[in-house]
C-alpha cells in the first residue's frame, strides 16, 4: 500500500515537472495537433516548412487503418485541428468534420480537371480537400507468380498456391475484390453476403493471406507470391524490396481512391497549416516521396523516375477509371464485423 | 641392448639388484601413467565441468532474458504503448501517465533506464539512469502486434541495465553464480533476438560472471589419495616380490651354489618350487651317474682283462674233445658263466655309458628252468666239492618242462648267489642244500632251501622289505636285493624264510611261460617206430633205455655212439616209421647232429637232443626246419607216451589227410564217419589242450579245419597261435559265419563251411 502512494505521488510530481517545461518550451508558438494515415508527415523537410511558414509546431499521430482511425477519431476528435482520412469513411464522420465557413476548398481550384470535376460533384463541405489519390493493383514476385492484365482473381490466387499473400487491411476494397473474383466464376452472391470467411476462404484457397496496410518485411520473403495493394505503397515496397517485384493496375479491379483533409475548427494557424499542407508544393512533393497521386497531378509533375509510366497510365485512364463509393455507416459497419472475423479467422 | 642386460646379470646379487630397479622403474612408470590418466581425466573433466558451467551459465541467462524480454512484450503489446509511440507530441502528454505506468509495469531492478527513438531518429521517451550495459531492441509491429519477422520495424528502444542488480538476479536463478573480475563472463546479447524484439544490432555485453569450481579440491583429493594408496601398494609390492624370489628361488639357488662348493650333500627342503627340486634330483642323479660310471669303467677293464684267458680257455676246449661229456659240460658251462659275467660287466658299463632306459631292452626269453638250475648245481658241486655239502634237485613232474621268462645270465647270477650265500651259511659243517621245483597254478616255484646258520630275524625283515643291503653286497650290484629287483623285473616275487641255527629257505615264484617253438616237452611214439638213439655220452643211452623199456613191446630201439654209425646204418635200412633222437656235439667228431640230419635227409623225423640248445645256430636251425629239441639235461625228466590220438585205422600211414577240430563231438564224429566211407584219414580233437598235446607228430603242412567256437578260446585264436609259434601253415576256418564277418587274417587260409570238404 505504502508503495503504490509513493508511486502515485511520483506520477504525479512527474507529470507536473512535464507540463511545467513543455509549456516553458512552447510557449511562443501555438501547436497544430493531426491525426494523420501514417507516413504521410514523416518527412522533416515537410514539417519544417509548415511549422515555418505558419510559425507554429505541428503534432501529428499516425493510424494504419480506418478503423484505428474512427477509433480515435471518435475518442478525440477534439483534440485534432486537423485530420487525413480515407474517402471510404467518409460518410461515417462528414457531420462530425463539416465547418460553414472555410476557405480551404479554393486549393481544389488548382486541381487536374478530371479530380476538380469529382471535387465539385461530391459536395464537399468547404473545409475539406483532396490530399492524395491512389489505385488498386497487383504487386507481385515473379519468382514466384506471374500476374496478367488477363488473369481472373481466384487464378492468381490459385497460381500463388501455399505462398505469401498480402491483402489490403481495407473491408471495402477487400469486398471489391471479392465481387470481382466470384463475378468471374458466374456466382451471382449478393453485395451483403460477399464478405464471409467462407468467401474470403475459397477465394483465396490454399494460400497463406496477411491482412494489413503499411510497411512490413513479408514483403522481403522469398516466399512472397502477391499483394493486392494500393498503388502508392506497392511502388514503395518495389523501391526498397530485394525481390525485382512488379505492379500491375488490373483493368478490372482498378478504382481510385482518395485521402482527404479536413480542417477541424477556423483558428488561423490551423487554417494556415491545413492551405500549406494541401498545397499543390507539398501534395507533389510527398507524391515524389510515397508515390501517391497528387489531386494537382499533370504532365508536367510528374516525377521523371522508373514509376513515370505508371503515374503517364494514371493519368491516361484517369478519366474512365471508376472512384470508389465511400461506404454507408450501416454498410460499413457490417463490413467491418465481419472483416475482424475474418482476420481472427485468419489468425 | 637386451643382450648386454641380460649379461650383465653375473649372480643372484645382481639378479636382485635388478629385479629391485626394474620393480622401481615399473613403479616409477606406473607412477607416471596413473598421473598422466589423471591429468588427461582432469583435463576432461575440466573441460566438461566448464562446458557445463557455460550451459548452466547460459541457461541462466536465457532465463533472465527470457523473463526481462516477457515483461518487455507486455508492455510493448499493450494499446497505450503502440498509441504512444505513434502520437505526436500533444497526443504523448495525454498519454503519459497511462503509458509511464505501463512502463513502470516492468517490475525489475535489472532495468536503471531506457530510450524510444523512431526510425528516423527522434526521441519519443527517456527514463531512468543510463548505463554503460545497454540492450538495443527493434519494435517490429504487424497489425498493431508485436512480430519481428514480418512487422514493421519503426521504433527502437534501448533498455539499460543495473549490472549488479543483473549479477544478482543471476545469482537468483543459479546460486553457484558469481560475479568475477578476470573470468571471460557471458555474452548477454549472443543471436539476433531478445524474446519478441530484435536486436537493433550485434552488440557484445559481456557480464562478469562464472559458475563456483566447487568440485576441484575433491578431485585433487581424490588424485592424492590414489597416489598415495599407489605409493602403500608400490612399497608392498616391492617387499613381497623380493620376499617370494628370497624365498623360492635366491636363497634356494644360493644353498644349493654353497652345498655344492663344499660337496656337501644336496637336501630338498619342504618350501623348494618344483623346478628346484627337479634341479637337486638331477645334479644327485648325475652324481650318482658319475660314480657309477665309474665303476663301469673299471667293471669294463676287469671283463676286458677276463675275456683274453677265456678265449684261451674256450680254444683248448675245443682242441680236447676226447674230455667225457658230463665234465666237458661242467667246465664249458664255467666258461659260459666265466663269459657272461664279463658281458654283464660290459653291459652295465654301456648301460651306464647310455640312457638307463636301455635296461629294458635286456633280453627276456621263455628259458627252461629246470635245465639252468640243473646246470647251476652241477657248476656248485664241482666248485663247493671239497665241502661236506650236497647239493640236491627234486622236481615235481609238472613242473619239469616249464619255461619262465627270464634273463637267463641274470637268472643263473641269482640262482649262483643265493647258492653261494646257502654255502656261506653252511660253511665248514656238514649240510645239504636242496632246490625244489613246482608248479603252482600258473606259477613256477624254485625253493632253495638249506640247514645253515639261519637269518637274524631283524635282517630277515629288512630283507623281506626290500631294503637290506649287507657289506657283501656293496660294489658289486650283486645280493638279495639285486636278486629281488631282477625278480620283479620278470614280474616273479621272492621270499626269504630263515631260522637262526635251523637254516633259511628262499622262495622264488615266476610267471610259466608259454615254450618256444623248438622245444619238445613231450615225446609220443606211435606202435612199431623205430626209436634210433645217436650221441657220445653213454649215460644219455642209458636213459633213453630206461624211458623205453615199458614201451619195448611195440618199439624197436637201437643205440649209436658215432656219427659214422648212424650214416652207415640208415644208408642200409629201409623202414620209414623211424625216429631219431640226435645229439649235436660228438667226441673226437666235427660232424654234428645237424650235418647228419642234412645228410640223412631225415628233418621230419629227427629231434635233436643236445645241451647246446641256447646256441643260436642249433636254435635257428631247428626252428626253420620244424626239428625239436630235448635239451639234454631234460631228458632224465621228458614224459614218453604212445600216441594217443583219433587218426582213424583204415590206413597204416601215420599221418591223417587232415585235422578237425570242433568242440562239438557230433560233429568230430560225423567227418570221421565221412572220412571212413570217402576213404580219407580224418584226425579229430574236441578241445585246444588235447591238440597241443599231439601236435608235434603232425606234419606242419596238414590241413587243420578248426571251429571258430572252442569252449576255452577263440578258434581263429588258437589257429594263430598254430601259425605263428607252431609253424602250422594250411589252416582253414571251419565256422557257420561268413568270411565278411573277419578281419583279414593272414594265418587263415580259407574260411569254409562245417561240411567236410571231401
Amino acid at each position: 500500500m505504502a508503495n503504490k502512494i509513493k508511486k502515485n505521488i511520483f506520477l504525479l510530481l512527474l507529470l507536473i515537472v512535464i507540463n511545467v517545461s513543455a509549456y516553458a518550451k512552447n510557449n511562443n508558438k501555438p501547436t497544430v495537433n493531426v491525426l494523420t494515415w501514417w507516413g504521410y508527415l514523416n518527412y522533416p523537410e515537410i514539417k519544417n516548412e509548415i511549422e515555418k511558414k505558419c510559425n507554429v509546431n505541428i503534432s501529428y499521430d499516425e493510424y494504419y487503418s480506418n478503423d484505428e482511425f474512427l477509433q480515435r477519431f471518435s475518442k478525440e476528435h477534439n483534440n485534432y485541428d486537423i485530420t487525413i482520412f480515407s474517402y471510404t469513411i467518409y460518410n461515417l464522420i462528414k457531420d462530425k468534420i463539416a465547418l460553414k465557413h472555410s476557405d480551404l476548398w479554393k486549393n481544389s481550384l488548382q486541381y487536374n480537371p478530371i479530380i476538380k470535376q469529382h471535387y465539385d460533384q461530391g459536395k464537399f463541405p468547404p473545409n475539406v480537400v483532396f490530399f492524395q489519390h491512389s489505385l488498386t493493383g497487383f504487386l507481385w514476385n515473379p519468382a514466384i507468380i506471374n500476374i496478367s492484365p488477363s488473369d481472373q482473381i481466384f487464378s492468381i490466387f490459385n497460381k500463388a498456391k501455399t505462398n505469401l499473400v498480402v491483402m489490403i487491411d481495407d473491408p471495402v476494397e477487400a469486398t471489391n475484390l471479392m465481387k470481382l473474383g466470384f463475378r468471374e466464376q458466374n456466382k451471382n452472391i449478393s453485395d451483403s453476403n460477399i464478405l464471409t470467411i467462407n468467401n474470403f476462404k475459397q477465394l483465396t484457397q490454399n494460400s497463406k493471406v496477411y491482412i494489413t496496410n503499411g510497411d512490413n518485411n513479408i514483403y522481403n520473403k522469398p516466399n512472397f507470391a502477391f499483394a493486392y495493394s494500393w498503388s502508392g505503397d506497392a511502388i514503395a515496397i518495389i523501391t526498397n524490396s530485394k525481390n525485382n517485384d512488379q505492379f500491375l493496375i488490373h483493368p478490372k479491379l482498378s478504382y481510385i481512391t482518395a485521402d482527404f483533409l479536413a480542417v477541424l475548427n477556423n483558428k488561423p494557424e490551423v487554417n494556415c497549416v491545413a492551405k500549406v499542407l494541401s498545397s499543390s508544393e507539398i501534395l507533389n512533393f510527398i507524391q515524389n516521396k510515397d508515390y501517391y497521386f497528387s489531386p494537382y497531378i499533370n504532365e508536367n509533375n510528374i516525377p521523371k523516375s522508373k514509376f513515370r509510366n505508371i503515374y503517364l497510365d494514371f493519368l491516361k485512364k484517369l478519366p474512365e477509371l471508376t472512384w470508389i463509393t465511400p461506404a454507408s455507416s450501416q454498410y460499413f459497419d457490417m463490413l467491418y464485423k465481419t472483416w475482424e472475423s475474418v482476420k481472427v479467422n485468419l489468425n | 641392448m637386451n643382450k648386454e642386460f641380460v649379461m650383465e646379470i653375473v649372480n643372484l646379487n645382481i639378479l636382485k639388484k635388478y629385479l629391485g630397479r626394474s620393480i622401481i622403474i615399473s613403479l616409477a612408470v606406473m607412477f607416471i601413467f596413473v598421473f598422466t590418466a589423471f591429468f588427461i581425466l582432469n583435463k576432461k573433466y575440466h573441460d566438461e565441468t566448464s562446458k557445463l558451467q557455460q550451459q548452466k551459465l547460459q541457461a541462466a541467462v536465457e532465463l533472465f532474458k527470457s523473463n526481462l524480454s516477457a515483461q518487455l512484450s507486455i508492455v510493448a503489446s499493450s494499446e497505450v504503448f503502440l498509441n504512444y509511440l505513434r502520437s505526436g507530441p500533444v497526443s504523448r502528454e495525454d498519454l503519459y501517465p497511462l503509458f509511464l505506468s505501463q512502463i513502470l509495469s516492468i517490475k525489475t531492478k535489472d532495468v536503471s533506464g531506457m530510450e524510444i527513438d523512431s526510425i528516423n531518429g527522434s526521441r519519443i521517451f527517456s527514463y531512468g539512469a543510463h548505463s554503460n550495459y545497454s540492450v538495443p531492441l527493434k519494435v517490429c509491429y504487424l497489425n498493431g502486434r508485436l512480430d519481428k519477422n514480418l512487422g514493421e520495424c519503426s521504433y527502437l528502444w534501448t533498455i539499460f541495465l543495473s549490472i549488479d542488480s543483473v549479477i544478482n538476479t543471476l545469482q537468483q536463478i543459479n546460486q553457484e553464480i558469481s560475479a568475477c573480475q578476470s573470468c571471460n563472463g557471458i555474452n548477454l546479447l549472443n543471436g539476433n533476438n531478445f524474446g519478441d524484439f530484435l536486436l537493433a544490432k550485434t552488440p557484445s555485453l559481456f557480464i562478469q560472471v562464472a559458475i563456483n569450481e566447487k568440485y576441484r579440491h575433491t578431485f585433487v583429493f581424490y588424485l592424492i589419495f590414489v597416489l598415495l594408496m599407489l605409493s602403500i601398494f608400490a612399497i608392498w609390492n616391492r617387499y613381497r616380490i623380493k620376499q617370494i624370489v628370497n624365498k623360492f628361488l635366491a636363497e634356494p639357488l644360493q644353498e644349493l651354489t654353497d652345498n655344492l662348493k663344499k660337496n656337501l650333500t644336496l637336501e630338498s627342503k619342504s618350501h623348494y618350487i618344483w623346478e628346484i627340486k627337479y634341479l637337486l634330483e638331477q645334479v644327485n642323479y648325475w652324481r650318482k651317474q658319475e660314480h657309477d660310471a665309474e665303476i663301469g669303467r673299471m667293471s669294463a677293464q676287469v671283463a676286458h682283462d677276463i675275456r683274453s684267458p677265456l678265449a684261451s680257455l674256450s680254444a683248448v676246449m675245443k682242441q680236447n674233445t676226447k674230455m667225457p661229456e658230463p665234465q666237458r659240460l661242467i667246465i664249458r658251462n664255467a666258461a659260459n658263466r666265466i663269459n657272461d659275467i664279463a658281458n654283464n660287466l660290459l653291459n652295465k658299463y654301456r648301460n651306464l655309458k647310455n640312457d638307463t632306459k636301455d635296461k629294458q631292452h635286456e633280453q627276456i626269453e621263455p628259458e627252461l628252468i629246470i635245465s639252468i638250475i640243473d646246470s647251476l648245481l652241477s657248476e656248485k658241486r664241482a666248485q663247493f666239492s671239497d665241502y661236506k655239502i650236497t647239493f640236491d634237485l627234486t622236481t615235481q613232474e609238472e613242473a619239469q618242462g616249464i619255461f619262465a621268462a627270464i634273463n637267463s645270465s641274470k637268472f643263473q647270477r641269482v640262482i649262483s648267489n643265493l647258492l653261494n650265500n646257502s654255502v656261506e651259511a653252511i660253511k665248514n659243517c656238514d649240510g645239504r642244500i636242496d632246490v625244489q621245483l613246482s608248479k603252482i597254478d600258473n606259477t613256477l616255484r624254485v625253493e632253495i632251501i638249506d640247514n645253515g646258520c639261519g637269518i637274524e630275524d631283524s635282517v630277515l625283515s629288512k630283507i623281506n622289505k626290500g631294503i637290506y643291503t649287507s657289506s657283501k653286497e656293496t660294489g658289486t650290484g650283486i645280493g638279495i636285493s639285486s636278486a629281488l629287483e631282477n625278480i620283479k623285473s620278470w614280474h616273479g616275487n621272492l621270499y626269504i624264510k630263515s631260522k637262526l641255527n635251523e637254516g633259511s629257505q628262499v622262495t622264488i615264484d615266476l610267471p610259466i611261460a608259454e615254450p618256444p617253438a623248438w622245444f619238445l616237452s613231450k615225446l609220443q611214439i606211435t606202435k612199431n617206430t623205430a626209436i634210433v638213439v645217436i650221441d657220445d655220452d653213454i649215460s644219455i643211452h642209458n636213459i633213453w633205455t630206461e624211458h623205453f623199456k615199458n614201451f619195448a613191446a611195440t618199439i624197436n630201439l637201437t643205440h649209436f655212439y658215432t656219427p659214422d654209425e648212424i650214416l652207415k646204418y640208415n644208408s642200409s635200412d629201409t623202414n620209414t616209421n623211424k625216429l631219431f633222437l640226435i645229439d649235436y656235439e660228438f667226441i673226437d667228431s666235427d660232424t654234428t647232429g645237424i650235418n647228419i640230419i642234412k645228410q640223412l635227409n631225415i628233418f621230419s623225423q629227427s629231434i635233436l637232443v643236445t645241451s647246446r640248445y641256447e646256441d643260436e645256430i642249433v636254435r635257428n636251425f631247428c626252428i626253420e626246419t620244424n626239428i625239436k629239441i630235448i635239451p639234454k639235461n631234460f631228458v632224465p625228466y621228458i614224459k614218453i607216451e604212445t600216441l594217443n590220438c583219433n587218426v582213424n585205422q583204415n590206413t597204416n600211414a601215420h599221418q591223417p589227410d587232415l585235422i578237425f577240430i570242433d568242440d562239438d563231438i557230433n560233429l568230430t564224429d560225423a567227418w570221421k564217419s565221412l572220412g571212413v566211407f570217402r576213404n580219407k584219414k580224418v584226425a579229430t580233437f574236441n578241445n585246444r589242450q588235447s591238440f597241443i598235446e599231439t601236435m608235434a607228430v603232425f606234419s606242419k603242412n596238414m590241413p587243420i579245419y578248426i571251429d571258430s567256437y572252442l569252449h576255452e578260446v577263440r578258434g581263429e585264436y588258437f589257429a594263430k597261435e598254430l601259425f605263428d609259434l607252431h609253424g602250422f601253415k594250411n589252416i582253414y576256418l571251419a565256422t557257420g559265419r561268413s568270411e565278411e564277418e573277419f578281419d583279414n587274417m593272414y594265418w587263415i587260409k580259407k574260411v569254409v563251411g562245417k561240411e567236410p570238404p571231401f
